[in-house]
Formats: structure tokens, C-alpha cells, sequence
């Protein structure tokens, strides 16, 4: 072999060497691009987030047709975070704003039967009222 | 058989049928520490007892639709699906009552009438309760909704609710009226005049007292809280 062609040959491997490594680079830089789009795609903006509700109104205790045997119950629950709550009975409304998902609240209650209606206003959601309603029983046996 | 393995058997027989006898008194005494807590585990039985007793306690509701002697037949309504019940009044057992505010009057069993609204206790057994106590109370409705129309004339409110069941609310002068300061989110007493088409309404109104001559669906109401519409587009 002519010592023209071994160097031609030699050449050949190089540049396509190099070729490869920057078509490689690029490849790999174009993902990072795409990935890097598509994440902030997925992540919400502030007003997207306060426009759905994630924590559906939820009452833990008491339970639907409790009998109860003094003039107050403790209402716990889940509720969206930072909602207005109004919780309406026929003995007395009351309202508070939920600071956690978390919440308790003490009703009073009147003798007989109590239709417990709550509703919470989400902040920043408009549309429909989040509602839940039960009914506790004041029995006093005395 | 021998005389005497008839003897000996007869003594065999005698040991073998001997048992121990157990003293009816305990012949060692607990010390007081002992009695103290078997005393506080029988308590603590006790009062677990009546609380599982009391959590499986469960209140019937119901309009009662027929008396046929020391029976009621009761309906309710869940949901869309009518279930009826026979309620057993036992002369001796049963206490009925009626709740007047927050108090209640004791009632015999000829006070009660067709229609009545009752809460009753006792134990069912397919349909039939055992009456422990019934109770005739007075039957609330409490609902969240949007005013659709204000009548100034018949100081009336045509409201719908959120499963779009439309109802009338006759304002009366007994009726108790809030409104929420959006602002301070505050409850204060309010007026028929600043109530506006498009606020959210949370009632309560009674079933059983709708009112004189009231149509399906209207009732005089008994406490109104508005929620002005600025507040639920913050």
C-alpha cells in the first residue's frame, strides 16, 4: 500500500471520528432541550394551581345517623386548603376558614334530630360550592 | 370372684370416684392493691361496653304514614327510594316524647297521629323496631343555592340549588336574615333590600311547618344566610 492511500485512510477515520462525536454531542444536547420544555410544560402556573380543586370535602367523624348524648358534636374532616367554610344546622350557622386540609370543628346541637349542612367556598376557585350534609341525633335518655 | 378382690375392687372403685372439691370461699384474701384493680378493669369493661352499646345505637327516621293499635307503619325517604317501617310501641317499654325547643313533653300513645315526623330507638329485626323511645320532632330542610329571582311585591325568593331543585322562600317577618360581609367575613343581620339576583343563599326551612297553603317546593323560611356574589369570585 502506497503511503498516500494509508494516509487518506487514516484521515477518513479521523474526521469520521469526529463527525460522530459532534452528531453525538448535538443529539444529547436536543434532549436535554426537549426534556427541559416538556417538564415546564407539566408543571402548573400559579393560576392554574388555584384552579382545581385536589381535596374533596370529607367528614371523618361523627358518622350519618349518630346518636349523640350531649349539646355539641366535634365535626372533623378534610376540606381544600385555605377554603371558607359555612356549616348551617337548623340551631345555628357557623363559618371558618380552613388553614390546613385538616379540620375540626364543635357545633351545638338541639334536641332531636340535626341536618348538618357544610359548604366550602375554595380560594381563588370559582364555580361550584364543595357541599356534604349528614344528620347527627341529640338524644338526651335523662 | 374372691371376697376380698371384691373388697379391694370396691376401695379402687371408691378412690377413682373421688374429685376434688372446690372451697366456694377463696381461703387466701386479695390484697387491697388486688381488689383496687380488679375493681378499675371491671370499670373500665363497664363503660366499653356502653360505649360499644351507644356506637351501635342507630336513630329510624320517618314521616308515620298509618297507627294500627300498639304499631306505626313509618316511610322515609333515602334518596330517591321510599323504605318503610313498623315501628312496635310497647305500653310498659316505650317512652314517647315530643321535642319543644330544647326541651322535651312526654306524650301517650293516642297523641300521636298520621304524619307525624318521629326519630325512634330500639333494636330492628327485619323491618320491625322494638321501640325503646320515640321521639316526634319537627323535620328541617338545609340548603345551599343561587337566587334566581327576587319578588320585592311577595318578598319572595325563587332559589336553585346545586342538583338544580328549585324552591320558593317566602320571607316573613320572623325569618332570621345574615348576610357575609365579604370583606371581614363576618356574619351580620341583614334586609330583604340588599339581597341581589345571583348571590349564593344557604336556608333552612321546616317540612313538616311549611306553611299556610304552600305549593310543592314552597316553604316560609326559617333563617336565610346570603353570600353576595363578590365573595365567590374572590
Amino acid at each position: 500500500m502506497k503511503k498516500e492511500t494509508s494516509l487518506a485512510i487514516g484521515m477518513g477515520i479521523l474526521f469520521g471520528l469526529i463527525f460522530s462525536f459532534i452528531v453525538i454531542l448535538n443529539t444529547q444536547k436536543n434532549n436535554s432541550v426537549t426534556q427541559k420544555k416538556q417538564s415546564t410544560k407539566v408543571r402548573p402556573v400559579g393560576t392554574t394551581e388555584q384552579q382545581t380543586i385536589t381535596q374533596p370535602i370529607t367528614i371523618t367523624e361523627p358518622n350519618d345517623g349518630d346518636i349523640i348524648d350531649k349539646a355539641s358534636v366535634t365535626i372533623k374532616g378534610k376540606v381544600e386548603k385555605n377554603s371558607f367554610v359555612i356549616v348551617q344546622s337548623p340551631a345555628k350557622d357557623g363559618t371558618f376558614t380552613a388553614k390546613t386540609e385538616d379540620f375540626s370543628y364543635e357545633m351545638p346541637l338541639s334536641l332531636g334530630e340535626n341536618v348538618i349542612h357544610l359548604s366550602a367556598y375554595a380560594k381563588g376557585v370559582q364555580g361550584k360550592v364543595q357541599e356534604k350534609e349528614f344528620k347527627v341525633y341529640y338524644l338526651n335518655t335523662k | 370372684m374372691k371376697k376380698r378382690d371384691t373388697v379391694l375392687l370396691t376401695i379402687l372403685c371408691t378412690c377413682l370416684l373421688t374429685v376434688p372439691v372446690l372451697a366456694l370461699e377463696s381461703t387466701s384474701s386479695a390484697t387491697p392493691a388486688e381488689e383496687k384493680g380488679v375493681k378499675l378493669l371491671r370499670e373500665k369493661i363497664a363503660t366499653q361496653v356502653e360505649e360499644m352499646r351507644k356506637k351501635d345505637q342507630k336513630a329510624y327516621v320517618g314521616s308515620i304514614t298509618k297507627i294500627d293499635g300498639s304499631s306505626l307503619t313509618v316511610s322515609s325517604l333515602q334518596g330517591t327510594d321510599e323504605r318503610k317501617y313498623t315501628i312496635k310501641i310497647d305500653d310498659t317499654l316505650t317512652t314517647i316524647y315530643k321535642v319543644v325547643g330544647a326541651t322535651k313533653k312526654e306524650l301517650k300513645k293516642s297523641d300521636l297521629t298520621v304524619g307525624n315526623y318521629v326519630i325512634v330507638t330500639g333494636q330492628m329485626i327485619s323491618d320491625t323496631i322494638e321501640a325503646n323511645e320515640v321521639y316526634v320532632d319537627e323535620q328541617f330542610l338545609v340548603k345551599t343555592a343561587k337566587i334566581i329571582e327576587i319578588s320585592k311585591s311577595d318578598y319572595y325568593l325563587k332559589v336553585v340549588t346545586y342538583d338544580k331543585d328549585e324552591y320558593i322562600l317566602d320571607i316573613q317577618s320572623s325569618t332570621r336574615q345574615f348576610l357575609l360581609n365579604s370583606k371581614s367575613k363576618e356574619i351580620e343581620r341583614t334586609g330583604f333590600s340588599n339581597i341581589k339576583e345571583g348571590d349564593s343563599i344557604h336556608f333552612v326551612v321546616s317540612k313538616t311547618n311549611p306553611g299556610a297553603g304552600k305549593e310543592k317546593n314552597r316553604y316560609d323560611a326559617v333563617r336565610i344566610l346570603v353570600i353576595p356574589q363578590e365573595f365567590s369570585v374572590q
